[in-house]
């Protein structure tokens, strides 16, 4: 029940990523076509959802931005996963000084708030998409390195890994054919519900101009951009929101899940 | 005397944490692509020739080695010297004071309602699990957890200022009625998250031995909710408000700059995009040794809490 | 005075007691034995109303004093727990808030049913306290429970069961956490609450020689039935039940090699 239910997820997440990717070719127009006759028009039959300061149409602007919004978080998970992982294990298998300095360092990051430090570090670095994804990966990459570390050392102390070293197993073997598979999975779970926390930053970090630069279309700087016409564009505000809100639910939901249907005693939420 | 040395103790683990605070931070500096002592230049209206380049970065200190000038960076900073704004030429503690308080007031109110909020909260929809009440806070508070915290500070803006003019829209020329809006939204946006935890450790709680010991013994209910069973999950819940500090933290950022309040966000923001770099890095400074005196003042609250922890830094120390 | 009528239990579904009758007279000590997973805790658990979450009393009547418990409103069955019936549970250490001085928790539970000053809940205390033998009264209600040991602890949740000198203790499994030096004591002090205070007892465990040792009257529980009933010796010379054989013989015989 529950595995069928995080596989009909799955399916959904899969088809919305694809949408993603091919939505711009339906949009009704340009969305970096600008006019200025139709400035902040409200939504109408041309434009569904209306068209912002510069004339151009909100709805091409959600489509177009949603490549970024979604893909650039996806990016950031997945390099944080991969060096998270890699620092985890190098730490976890290694241990000796490497392992302590490594997580003295997470440690230290870690004692950052850590969007700050992602604002800090995008500041730096001069506002930019990828400015803004490396922030994030800087942001992210402790909890993997720490979650990598922890299952790698418990892994290491089951009975058949132990078994196969007495076997005589290579250290190589070992790592490649139990303990990588053996925590791919909670990792992988754990990376699937940070989606949704990644996305809502690097949508921080635009909306604070840190990210995309304008006129590029990405949801949290079209927000950011709507600021100034509170009064009499909200939409401008709205919609983007909308966009960036149920993408957010989607993910949540399907992590969700994903973790109920890999760990049946966990509490399901809704 | 004991609990002395484990606070010592605890002391030393502090002030490696703190340096290593300040080196990241200082490191940051790195990151920047353009050179000070560029934008020094810039400032005064000089071309700036390979020359002059040269003699700005001896005054400013630039050229000498990176472990001379950490030192002393941390040494201006232990004495309140922050070093001095790129973009007006004054001392960034300056700017720093009349932001700082604006951050921990914002902070420390936000938190008052996140606690008053979502403590009783949690703990009656625990009680009253899978009740009507139950399941509408987990309903909403699912939702406000995906709603970007940045939305419903501009949805708080449209309602309150626009529609229904409660609060001009610029907060700070609102005196402390100023604070009412932005304090609501981080409240509101951080509780979402921790009505849902407080939820959980409240229901591992009462299925706990002395709960039902405590019902044998006839004690009215709301005195075992609120004098028992909450004393025993304090530990847990300060943990997990000690981290949402960071969040919290992270929030102000983005309230401040939405609500125009001159805190270390904004003024983090200003400084950014005037590549002020002083002042971006005692914003990320001052900010994690917030963090970090929180987080240390909760760790030390464990063994003022419970006595069995009491014990065991005692054993520990 | 007390009976339990046709009393019904599920858990989630499935039902683990089913239709459990029995009677208690004032002083009496009923034992009531099964192995584990019988049910019989739960059954102690739906009598006082305090069964973990999916647990359900779903039929039968629990009379007291000719009232029935389950029809009273949650108020006046909290006013009649921890003072006209009480309960002793299998983990004391754990019955008790972790938290909380011993002595606090005994305060608590006095206040809860009469006004009382906390000096003289505090003499009552260890008056108790040395009726049941405990030494140096005072330093062990200045105690967490984590400071005390499991048979002093246990000491303490009977001393606090019957600081209201209830009129029927519910005992579940109260021995079987100790080791048999310490059993030995709490199934002494519990004889001596019946003889000066008249309470009666109904006691619930695996083990036939502790029931042996105390009951007046005997229930043998099997999978959430009551499947024998009768005096002590009726039950320990002729059981009835094949199940009760099975039980008394592996009784360790006692004085006897």
């Amino acid at each position: 029940m529950k595995k069928k239910k995080a596989l009909i997820m799955l399916s959904i997440l899969f088809i919305f990523l694809i949408l993603t990717v091919v939505g711009r070719r339906f949009a009704p127009h340009d969305p970096y076509q600008s006019s200025l006759m139709d400035a902040n028009r409200a939504p109408c039959a041309e434009y569904p959802l209306g068209t912002d300061n510069l004339g151009r149409c909100v709805l091409s602007r959600i489509l177009e931005g949603a490549t970024v919004s979604v893909y650039s978080a996806l990016g950031v998970v997945a390099v944080v996963f991969s060096v998270g992982t890699l620092i985890g294990i190098v730490a976890g298998y290694g241990g000796g000084w490497l392992d302590q300095l490594l997580m003295k360092i997470t440690v230290v990051f870690q004692a950052f708030p850590s969007f700050i430090l992602a604002v800090a570090i995008a500041g730096m670095l001069g506002p930019g998409l990828k400015n803004a994804m490396l922030s994030l990966v800087v942001m992210y990459w402790t909890t993997y390195a720490r979650l990598a570390r922890s299952l790698v050392l418990q892994l290491k102390n089951e009975t058949y890994i132990q078994a196969a070293r007495i076997c005589g197993a290579k250290k190589r073997q070992i790592l490649f054919r139990h303990i990588l598979p053996g925590i791919l999975s909670p990792m992988l779970l754990t990376a699937v519900l940070d989606i949704s926390n990644v996305i809502l930053s690097m949508a921080g970090l635009s909306f604070l101009g840190l990210g995309v630069q304008a006129p590029m279309a990405e949801w949290g700087l079209m927000i950011s951009n709507g600021k100034a016409f509170l009064q009499t564009a909200p939409w401008l505000i709205l919609f983007p929101s909308l966009a960036l809100f149920l993408t957010v639910i989607l993910f949540n939901v399907t992590g969700d899940s994903l973790r109920d249907a890999l760990n049946e005693r966990g509490e399901t939420d809704v | 005397m004991r609990l002395i040395k484990y606070s010592i103790n605890k002391t030393g683990q502090l002030i490696l944490i703190f340096l290593g605070i300040t080196f990241l931070s200082f490191c940051l500096t790195y990151l920047a692509p353009s050179d000070p002592a560029e934008i020094q230049l810039n400032k005064t209206g000089v071309a700036p020739t390979e020359e002059l380049l040269e003699k700005t970065r001896e005054e400013m200190g630039l050229n000498r080695p990176f472990p001379v000038q950490y030192a002393d960076w941390l040494k201006g900073i232990l004495s309140g010297d922050m070093g001095t704004s790129l973009r007006n030429g004054k001392p960034v503690l300056d700017e720093l004071r009349k932001a700082l308080p604006v951050t921990l007031i914002l902070t420390f109110f936000s938190m008052l309602v996140v606690t008053v909020l979502s403590v009783p909260l949690g703990i009656v929809c625990a009680r009253f699990q899978d009740s009507f009440l139950d399941r509408t806070v987990r309903f909403i508070t699912y939702l406000l957890a995906s709603l970007p915290s940045f939305f419903l500070a501009l949805l708080f803006l449209y309602l309150f200022s626009v529609k229904l003019r409660w609060f001009p829209v610029i907060a700070s020329k609102n005196g402390s009625k100023g604070y009412i809006m932005p304090v609501l939204v981080l409240a509101l946006s951080l509780s979402s998250w921790y009505i849902r935890q407080v939820r959980v450790v409240v229901l591992d709680e009462l299925a706990k031995g002395y709960v039902a010991g405590e019902r044998s013994r006839g004690v009215p209910e709301w005195q075992i909710l609120f004098r028992h069973v909450l004393k025993n999950c304090m530990l847990p819940l300060l943990t997990l408000l000690g981290i949402s500090f960071a969040g919290m933290l992270g929030g102000t950022t983005i309230v401040e700059n939405i609500f125009s309040l001159q805190g270390l966000g904004k003024m983090a923001m200003d400084a950014i995009s005037a590549r002020d770099y002083p002042v971006i890095q005692a914003y990320v400074v001052w900010l994690a040794l917030i963090f970090l005196a929180i987080n240390f003042l909760i760790d030390l609250s464990y063994g003022w809490i419970d006595p069995r922890v009491r014990a065991g830094q005692e054993r520990e120390a | 005075m007390f009976e339990v009528d046709g009393l019904q239990i599920t858990y989630g579904k499935t039902e683990v007691v089913h239709r459990v009758s029995f009677g208690v007279k004032p002083g009496e000590i009923i034992g009531i034995v099964g192995e584990s997973g019988s049910g019989k805790s739960t059954m102690l658990k739906g009598i006082l109303g305090i069964l973990d979450n999916p647990g359900q009393v779903t039929g039968g009547q629990i009379r007291y004093e000719g009232t029935d418990l389950l029809g009273l409103p949650r108020n006046r069955l909290r006013q009649l727990c921890g003072n006209e019936l009480a309960m002793l549970s299998q983990h004391p250490e754990l019955s008790l808030d972790p938290l909380w001085k011993t002595g606090k928790t005994y305060y608590e539970t006095v206040r809860a049913h009469r006004k009382i000053t906390k000096g003289q809940a505090e003499r009552e205390a260890v008056e108790i306290m040395r009726l049941l033998r405990l030494e140096n009264p005072e330093r062990i209600l200045n105690s967490y429970p984590f400071e005390l040991s499991g048979g002093m602890c246990q000491r303490v949740a009977l001393a606090i069961a019957i600081a209201n000198r209830p009129r029927l203790l519910l005992a579940d499994e109260p021995t079987s956490a100790l080791d048999v030096t310490v059993q030995k004591q709490v199934i002494d002090t519990m004889l001596d609450l019946r003889k000066q205070f008249g309470t009666a007892i109904v006691i619930v465990s695996h083990n036939m020689g502790v029931i042996a040792a105390m009951a007046d009257k005997v229930g043998v529980m099997k999978k959430g039935e009551l499947v024998e009933w009768g005096s002590r010796e009726q039950v320990l010379y002729h059981p009835e039940h094949l199940y009760t054989q099975k039980l008394i013989k592996a009784i360790p015989r006692m004085g006897r090699r």
